[in-house]
């Protein structure tokens, strides 16, 4: 999706690429995959990738493979948490006209969320993230033909949903 | 209620393989080339999409084109390789023209040619080397006696005939009063002697001394006769005399 920084970025910059490159499609994809708790999600996923990789090897690539798999992880634990809480969620708040249009994003998430877990977070772990069919492999522990074979099922699901309700996007 | 043909609900649906699934979700395939019947699908991921930030231009590194498929050749290889085809042709045509060069050309050119390897051959049939072929008949040891000058004359002398009459090399081989072939063809013609005699000059003329071919040996033959009737004759003169 992205290079490697050029040279001329010093350090101290390039940590500053790679958050302005990684940052909006982590807090896109953990606002989808935990609603309001992404925002927290994501601060805590950033100082754990930092604390972890102090250098810059790998390049803006290998950082937005290691930030989503952390953040994967601290997903399952917010599972976790939530299911020994017995935390019963609120229902969204109704949609407003600005953000039920058309093709708006908001929408699209919404009818992801509607597959099952494993192919919506393929699905995400694709679209917004910018991830391969084998590095989603990689972060979600699955091989990469079986991430193949989700990510097609995820695509008739939604086709067959958005047939059977024209005007959907 | 009879089904409606498919002109009338748009073409017909086709199933989606894996391999256009993967790429729509890399986002390699463009909204309006989908299969038909995942149109909306492409929009849906497109929205996903869009609020991904893509790479600032003044960070992205440019991407140098390709302009052409063969691999290009630098010049100084190009020029190498014109140098070394004219070094060839030269060589080559320089070797095939230097055989048939005058001597002192010939020898220029060979004496160049042998610093890079290439020879050019002994240049024996030159009329400057009569000499040298009169020489080595001279030289050969198989034919003795009478035989022997007779071969040595006659090469003496047809060489040297075949090599005035052979053009303008020939005049100026002839020409050459340095040459050895030349005062040994006059020699063959011009001396009295004959038979073995006749050899045993020419051969000693030829080789400077070195050789001395029909001086020794020889005993079978009229000339050897003939010695043996002269020696006889001096020491039955001499012992007549003694007596």
């Amino acid at each position: 999706m992205s290079g490697q920084p050029p040279a001329s970025i010093p350090n101290a910059g390039w940590l500053e690429f790679a958050y302005r490159q990684i940052d909006p499609a982590l807090r896109r994809y953990l606002g989808a995959m935990a609603g309001d708790r992404g925002e927290d999600l994501a601060s805590q996923v950033w100082v754990e990738a930092i604390a972890a990789r102090s250098g810059q090897v790998g390049g803006v690539d290998g950082l937005r493979r290691l930030v989503f798999t952390i953040a994967r992880r601290r997903l399952i634990d917010h599972r976790r948490r939530w299911w020994q809480r017995r935390v019963v969620l609120m229902a969204d708040p109704p949609a407003t006209g600005d953000d039920g249009g058309e093709g708006s994003p908001d929408r699209a998430v919404d009818l992801v969320r509607q597959l099952p877990r494993a192919q919506a977070e393929v699905v995400f772990l694709r679209v917004i993230a910018g991830l391969s069919a084998a590095e989603v492999a990689d972060i979600t522990g699955r091989s990469a033909e079986a991430v193949r074979v989700m990510q097609h099922r995820a695509l008739n699901t939604l086709a067959a949903r958005l047939r059977s309700e024209p005007g959907e996007m | 209620m009879a089904r409606r043909p498919a002109i009338f609900t748009g073409m017909p649906r086709i199933p989606l393989d894996r391999n256009t699934a993967d790429r729509m979700l890399a986002g390699h395939v463009d909204a309006r080339d989908v299969p038909p019947g995942y149109e909306q699908v492409a929009h849906l991921l497109d929205a996903l999409r869009c609020d991904v930030p893509h790479v600032a231009a003044d960070f992205v590194t440019p991407i140098k084109e390709r302009t052409s498929m063969l691999v290009p050749v630098p010049a100084r290889l190009k020029f190498s390789g014109l140098v070394l085809a004219a070094v060839c042709c030269l060589a080559t045509g320089t070797a095939a023209y230097a055989s048939g060069l005058p001597q002192s050309a010939s020898g220029t050119a060979s004496a160049i040619l042998a610093k890079l390897g290439v020879h050019t051959g002994s240049g024996t049939s030159h009329p400057a080397n009569h000499g040298s072929a009169v020489s080595l008949v001279a030289h050969d040891h198989s034919v003795t006696g009478r035989a022997h000058g007779a071969a040595v004359a006659a090469a003496a002398s047809s060489t040297g005939q075949a090599h005035r009459h052979g053009g303008g090399g020939a005049a100026q081989g002839s020409s050459d009063t340095s040459g050895a072939g030349s005062s040994i063809s006059k020699l063959a013609r011009s001396t009295t002697a004959t038979g073995r005699a006749k050899g045993a000059v020419i051969s000693t003329a030829a080789s400077d001394g070195h050789s001395q071919a029909g001086q020794h040996g020889g005993a079978t033959g009229s000339a050897h006769a003939s010695a043996h009737a002269q020696d006889g004759g001096r020491s039955g003169g001499s012992s007549s005399t003694a007596r």
